[in-house]
């Protein structure tokens, strides 16, 4: 398996290649990974490395890529040491690791595809150069609905929809953080707050009308951007009853969730999974959302959830309000967060992805030209 | 004299230039065939593989039947140049059959075979689809098709039968129809 971003930078690319290999090794599976990397960044003993990382600006963002002779040396030789039976490869059309041993590939390819943006016009300019390359891919796998619509329509494929795994484990065990629960209650938002399409300013005009008649109630914010802004937006009636823990670890996290008696999701657009639903859930948090049509499907169309209406603080103050105070409720949705939660399972998803090896094998040029 | 010189090396490399892409045309048009060939060999032997799932099933007699044809078919071989049509209507007879029929009273492991099966079919479907795009695309290029570069090789053709309307997420079968 390769990932073309370094795993010394946090990311979603960089966590899903390490859950599935974990999630394969686990089956049983022998599972390899080629990544960019540090030297003095601990690896887990399945990945080499092929070398540091440069950002590269791509796609509107810095991206973690190695691209060069030393990659192409350390990919040939990881590719000559070991004698895969399929080649896993993630966003192989950024200029990568993953293009690099896809241009050197004899073997089933399957390609995953992480992003739902469409291509940049550099892409599309080396679409022409690159198609020869893109013709060695077996079998394509798309994380999202949205993903494969991309696929679809940018790229000319189609893609095999396996949805993005979750350690259910780990959130599911994961402590609440000193005083917490709360008795007073507490309502939780994780994510980019600053960003307005994350919502952050419908759940505070909401959250003005809910304060009023819960005098202990606070809100626990996880994730980048600056709390000062945030506290100023919240207003004097709100700002002391915020806490902001900041960008924090995967365990972090896991402790964050499962302090919060809600996590409140109202982004307003542009979402393509929701994985911090999904991790939720896994943690028996009961989630109050937008119903955006990703996280209808994270949800099961409400069953596993509270949707309410995009950008509405009115209907987000009165679902919170109820939730709050029906522990009966909230127990009912956390429940039923965890049964679906499950099915996201990396164990359960790496069966997914092993069909779509089986297949790829299966579909393998050389065992066809050899009879 | 020069002039001519300098002409017939301009022309001997514009051919070579012209010689090389077309060679490397028709290496990835080859490629491209055998991909397409062994692809169609793992949707045929999915689509085997989805027929012996529902035999396995006790089944009404409809069922029963779609499998027995979907079977013949790839015994015989019914392949992607002659008679895929018919190989597509075979198919989609069962995918009918299998969309009305009641997963719930089946055997867990039963029913796990079969959903197991159905998804192959969804991916080696799309596995071979994607290799057929490929080849067509490149067999429309005009340098491939004024050289004929693809020689006696047939188009390749899609597959087209009605996928299953399987969950988006997770393995939970809703039983819904195509």
């Amino acid at each position: 398996m390769v990932c073309p971003y370094s795993l010394a930078t946090p990311g979603g690319v960089q966590a899903h290649v390490l859950g599935l290999a974990r999630g394969l090794r686990g089956l049983g599976h022998q599972v390899e990974v080629l990544a960019p990397a540090t030297a003095e960044h601990a690896l887990p003993e399945f990945v080499t490395s092929a070398g540091r990382a440069v950002g590269v600006p791509y796609n509107g963002s810095v991206a973690p890529l190695a691209f060069g002779p030393v990659a192409v040396n350390r990919a040939r030789r990881w590719l000559r040491d070991h004698d895969f039976d399929v080649l896993h490869l993630h966003e192989p059309d950024s200029p990568s690791l993953s293009l690099i041993v896809l241009a050197l590939a004899d073997r089933p390819v399957v390609a995953t595809f992480h992003f739902a943006t469409a291509r940049s016009w550099a892409l599309a300019a080396a679409h022409g150069l690159l198609q020869p390359t893109m013709e060695k891919i077996t079998a394509r796998i798309a994380v999202s609905p949205l993903a494969r619509r991309v696929q679809v329509e940018c790229l000319g494929g189609d893609a095999v929809e396996i949805p993005n795994g979750v350690d259910v484990s780990h959130f599911a065990r994961a402590h609440p953080l000193p005083g917490y629960p709360r008795a007073g209650g507490t309502v939780g938002f994780v994510g980019r707050f600053g960003e307005p399409r994350k919502g952050m300013p419908v759940l505070l005009a909401a959250l003005r009308t809910v304060a009023r008649s819960r005098p202990d109630l606070r809100l626990l914010v996880v994730g980048h951007g600056d709390a000062t802004a945030l506290r100023r937006a919240a207003g004097l009636a709100l700002a002391s009853r915020i806490r902001v823990l900041g960008a924090v670890s995967e365990a972090g996290k896991a402790a964050a969730l499962a302090s919060m008696d809600v996590l409140c999701v109202p982004a307003v657009g542009g979402e393509s999974f929701g994985i911090v639903l999904s991790e939720a859930m896994a943690a028996g948090t009961p989630v109050v959302a937008s119903d955006l049509d990703a996280f209808r499907l994270v949800l099961d169309g409400g069953h596993a959830g509270m949707l309410v209406p995009a950008g509405s603080p009115t209907a987000l103050s009165a679902a919170l309000d109820d939730l709050l105070g029906d522990p009966d409720r909230r127990a009912a949705l956390a429940a039923a967060g965890r049964a679906r939660a499950a099915m996201w399972d990396w164990p359960v998803v790496a069966r997914r992805v092993l069909q779509v090896y089986e297949t790829a094998v299966a579909a393998d040029p050389r065992r066809y030209r050899a009879g | 004299m020069r002039v001519v010189r300098v002409a017939v090396t301009a022309g001997l490399l514009v051919a070579a230039a012209g010689a090389v892409g077309a060679m490397r045309a028709a290496t990835r048009l080859d490629r491209l065939h055998v991909r397409t060939d062994a692809a169609w060999a793992a949707l045929d032997a999915a689509l085997c593989r989805r027929a012996r799932a529902v035999r396995e099933l006790e089944g009404s007699a409809a069922l029963r039947c779609a499998a027995d044809a979907a079977l013949l078919a790839g015994a015989d071989g019914l392949a992607l140049r002659a008679g895929a049509a018919v190989r597509e209507e075979i198919e989609n007879e069962l995918g009918r059959a299998l969309a009305v029929l009641d997963r719930y009273g089946l055997k867990p492991s039963r029913a796990g075979r079969l959903a197991d099966a159905q998804q192959r079919v969804v991916i080696a479907r799309r596995v071979y689809n994607d290799a057929v795009r490929d080849t067509l695309a490149l067999r429309s290029r005009r340098m491939v098709r004024w050289l004929r570069l693809a020689g006696t090789a047939a188009a390749p053709r899609y597959f087209e039968i009605a996928e299953p309307a399987l969950p988006s997420y997770g393995l939970e079968l809703d039983g819904a129809g195509a």
